[in-house]
C-alpha cells in the first residue's frame, strides 16, 4: 500500500512539474533553406535571431540543404516541414507527380539577382561577346537554368553553350582556372572578387525578359503538415515576413550578422538590396504561374500541364502581410 | 530431360533471380499499400516500363556504353600502376611497410571530394572522370597483389626451388597462380571503386554517362526513371564482376 501511495505521489508531482511546460511549450517547426547566402533566404536566421518565432510561440530549427530536389525529398518524405527558396520549377514538377507540396508565398521574383561574370581579362564584355563559349548555370530546373534559357532565347545567342557547372564555388574554381569562359554568382555572394577586380559582370538575370517578374524561388510545405497545423503555418510565416523585413530595414545589425555568418564584408552585405530589391520579394503574388507551368513543360520538368484546379492547390497563401495582393 | 530441369531450376544463377524477383514483388506490394511512398521508391514495375522512354529520350544505351568504357579505360590504367607497384611492395619490405599504412588511409579517404581540383587540372573532360576512377581504383590492387604475393605458401616456393626453377619463371608458374584469389579481391573492390568514383563525378558535374542521366532524372522527379539508371549502372557493375570472375576463373582454374 506504502508502495502504491508513493508511486500515486510521484505521478501526481510530475503532472504538477510537467503542466506549466506543456502548457508553454512552443510549437515546433523543422525548416530546410535550399540554399546558402541569397540575400532573401536570411529571413529565417534573422527571424531567429531577433526572436521573432519565440514570440510566435514557435521553436523553429534551421537547417541547409543544396537545391531543389534533394530540399524537396526531405518535405515530401516529413522529415522536415517547411522550406525556403526553393526552386519554382522544382516544386511544379514534383507536385504534378503527386508529391504532397503546396506553395506558401513567393520568395523572389524575376531573376535580376542573377549575375554572369567573367575573368578580368577576358575579351567578353556583354552576353553578346560570349560566341560559340560557354554561359554557365548551375543544374537543371534552377534559376540560373531558368536564366540562361530565356536569354539564349531573348537574345538570340544561337551558337553559345549552356554548361552546367554546379554551385557559386563550383562555378568560381571553373572560370577562374579557364575552365569555361563564364561565371555565375548570386551578389553579394562573390562581390570580393569584384572588389580586387578579378572579374567583370557581364549582364544579369534582368536581361531575361521572359522572366520579369516570374516567381523562381518559393517558401514550400508539406501540404499535410500545412492541413494539420494551419495555425502554426500561419504563425511561422508572420515571424518570417518579420525576419525579411527586418533583414531589409534592420540597417547594421543585419548586415552584420548576415556578413558575419557568410564570411563576407560588411560592405559587400550592405550591397545586398541593390541585387535583390525590396519590391521582388514579398510574398504575393506567385508571379507568372502560367508562364512558369509553360517553361516546366518546355523543359520536360512536367509532362503535361497543370489544370486549374491543381494551380488553386499548388498555392496557399496561410498568411499575407496587410494590403497584400492574393 | 527432367536432370536438366532440375539443374536448371537450382542452379545458383536460377536460385538468384528468384530471390529477385520475390523482392520486387514484395516491394511493388509495399508501394501499392503505401507503406513506402512512390515518390520516393518506385514500383518496379514503373521502373521496367520507364526504360523504353529512357533509351530514346536520354540515349542510355550510349550513356551506359560512356560509363562503362570510361570504367574500363581507368581500371586497366589502375591494374597496370597497381600490379606492378603492388609487385615492388612484396619485394621491397621496406617500402611495403612503409607505405601499407598510407595506402590504407588512401583508400578510405573520400577522394571524390577533391573533384574540383581535378577539373582543375585535366578540364571538364572525360579524362577527369578516368583520373579520378582509376586512382581509387588502383590502391586495393596495390594492397592485394602485396597481401597475395605475401601469403604464397613457402612450401610452393621451396619445392620450385628444389627443381633449380629460374625466379622469372618461379613467379610466373608458382607465385602468381597461387596469389591470383587475393589479386582478384583486390582487382574486385578495385573496379567497384574506380565505377562508383565515375558516376559520382558524373552526377555532380552533370557530364558523362549514367550519373548525368541519373542526375537529370532525378532533379525532374522522374523517380522510375531515376531507378532504371540506377539499374543500368549496377548492370556495369555486374559486367564487370563477371568478366573478371571469367579471367581470374581461366587463371586459375579449379
Amino acid at each position: 500500500m506504502t508502495r502504491w501511495k508513493a508511486f500515486g505521489f510521484a505521478l501526481a508531482t510530475s503532472a504538477i512539474v510537467a503542466l506549466p511546460i506543456a502548457a508553454e511549450a512552443n510549437d515546433r517547426v523543422r525548416l530546410i533553406v535550399s540554399t546558402k547566402m541569397p540575400f532573401e533566404m536570411y529571413a529565417p536566421n534573422q527571424a531567429l535571431a531577433e526572436g521573432y518565432f519565440k514570440e510566435e510561440k514557435l521553436d523553429v530549427s534551421i537547417i541547409y540543404s543544396d537545391g531543389g530536389a534533394a530540399t524537396l525529398q526531405t518535405i515530401i518524405t516529413g522529415s522536415q516541414d517547411a522550406t525556403n527558396g526553393v526552386g519554382v520549377l522544382s516544386v511544379i514538377s514534383a507536385f504534378s507527380k503527386g508529391a504532397p507540396l503546396v506553395i506558401l508565398g513567393s520568395t523572389k521574383r524575376g531573376i535580376g539577382d542573377t549575375v554572369w561574370y567573367v575573368k578580368a581579362d577576358s575579351a567578353i564584355k556583354t552576353f553578346k561577346d560570349i560566341g560559340d563559349k560557354e554561359l554557365v548555370f548551375s543544374r537543371n530546373g534552377t534559376t540560373s537554368h531558368l536564366g540562361v534559357l530565356d536569354i539564349k532565347k531573348t537574345l538570340a545567342l544561337d551558337s553559345v553553350k549552356l554548361v552546367s557547372v554546379g554551385g557559386m564555388a563550383a562555378s568560381r574554381t571553373q572560370v577562374m582556372t579557364g575552365q569555361v569562359a563564364t561565371g555565375w554568382m548570386t551578389p553579394p555572394a562573390g562581390l570580393d572578387l569584384l572588389r580586387r577586380n578579378e572579374i567583370r559582370i557581364i549582364g544579369t538575370g534582368d536581361e531575361a525578359s521572359g522572366l520579369r517578374g516570374a516567381t523562381i524561388r518559393v517558401y514550400a510545405a508539406n501540404s499535410e503538415w500545412v492541413k494539420k497545423n494551419r495555425d502554426v503555418a500561419t504563425r511561422f510565416m508572420r515571424a518570417m515576413w518579420r525576419g525579411l523585413e527586418f533583414q531589409y530595414k534592420g540597417g547594421d545589425r543585419a548586415f552584420e550578422r548576415y556578413a558575419k555568418e557568410w564570411g563576407m564584408d560588411i560592405n559587400d552585405a550592405r550591397r545586398g538590396p541593390e541585387f535583390v530589391k525590396y519590391d521582388e520579394v514579398s510574398f504575393s503574388p506567385i508571379g507568372e504561374l502560367d508562364r512558369l507551368v509553360q517553361i516546366a513543360l518546355e523543359t520536360q520538368q512536367i509532362r503535361e500541364p497543370l489544370t486549374s484546379e491543381q494551380k488553386r492547390q499548388l498555392v496557399d497563401f496561410v498568411w499575407l502581410p496587410p494590403g497584400a495582393q492574393r | 530431360m527432367e536432370t536438366m530441369l532440375r539443374k536448371v531450376f537450382l542452379s545458383p544463377m536460377m536460385a538468384g533471380f528468384v530471390g529477385l524477383v520475390i523482392l520486387a514483388a514484395i516491394l511493388e506490394f509495399c508501394v501499392n499499400q503505401k507503406w513506402i511512398p512512390a515518390l520516393i521508391v518506385a514500383r518496379p514495375t514503373e521502373t521496367i516500363e520507364s526504360f523504353p522512354p529512357l533509351f530514346r529520350e536520354m540515349d542510355l544505351l550510349g550513356a551506359f556504353f560512356t560509363t562503362l568504357g570510361m570504367t574500363a579505360v581507368a581500371t586497366a590504367i589502375a591494374l597496370i600502376i597497381g600490379i606492378p607497384f603492388g609487385y615492388l611492395l612484396y619485394r621491397n619490405h621496406v617500402l611495403g611497410v612503409a607505405y601499407e599504412g598510407w595506402l590504407a588511409a588512401a583508400f578510405s579517404a573520400p577522394l571524390v571530394l577533391l573533384y574540383p581540383l581535378f577539373l582543375v587540372l585535366f578540364g571538364r573532360t572525360h579524362l577527369t572522370l578516368i583520373v579520378m576512377g582509376a586512382i581509387p581504383g588502383c590502391i586495393p590492387i596495390i594492397i592485394q597483389t602485396r597481401q597475395g604475393l605475401l601469403g604464397v605458401s613457402q612450401t610452393l616456393i621451396n619445392v620450385g626451388r628444389t627443381f633449380n626453377t629460374p625466379e622469372r619463371v618461379l613467379f610466373w608458374k608458382i607465385m602468381l597462380p597461387a596469389a591470383v584469389p587475393a589479386v582478384f579481391t583486390g582487382i574486385k573492390v578495385g573496379v567497384m571503386y574506380t565505377l562508383v568514383n565515375i558516376v559520382a563525378i558524373e552526377y555532380l558535374v552533370d557530364f558523362g554517362g549514367l550519373g548525368r542521366v541519373v542526375s537529370e532524372m532525378y532533379f525532374r522527379f522522374e523517380i522510375p526513371s531515376t531507378y532504371a539508371s540506377i539499374l543500368a549502372v549496377i548492370a556495369v557493375s555486374v559486367f564487370f564482376f563477371w568478366g573478371f570472375g571469367r579471367i581470374e576463373r581461366w587463371l586459375r582454374p579449379a
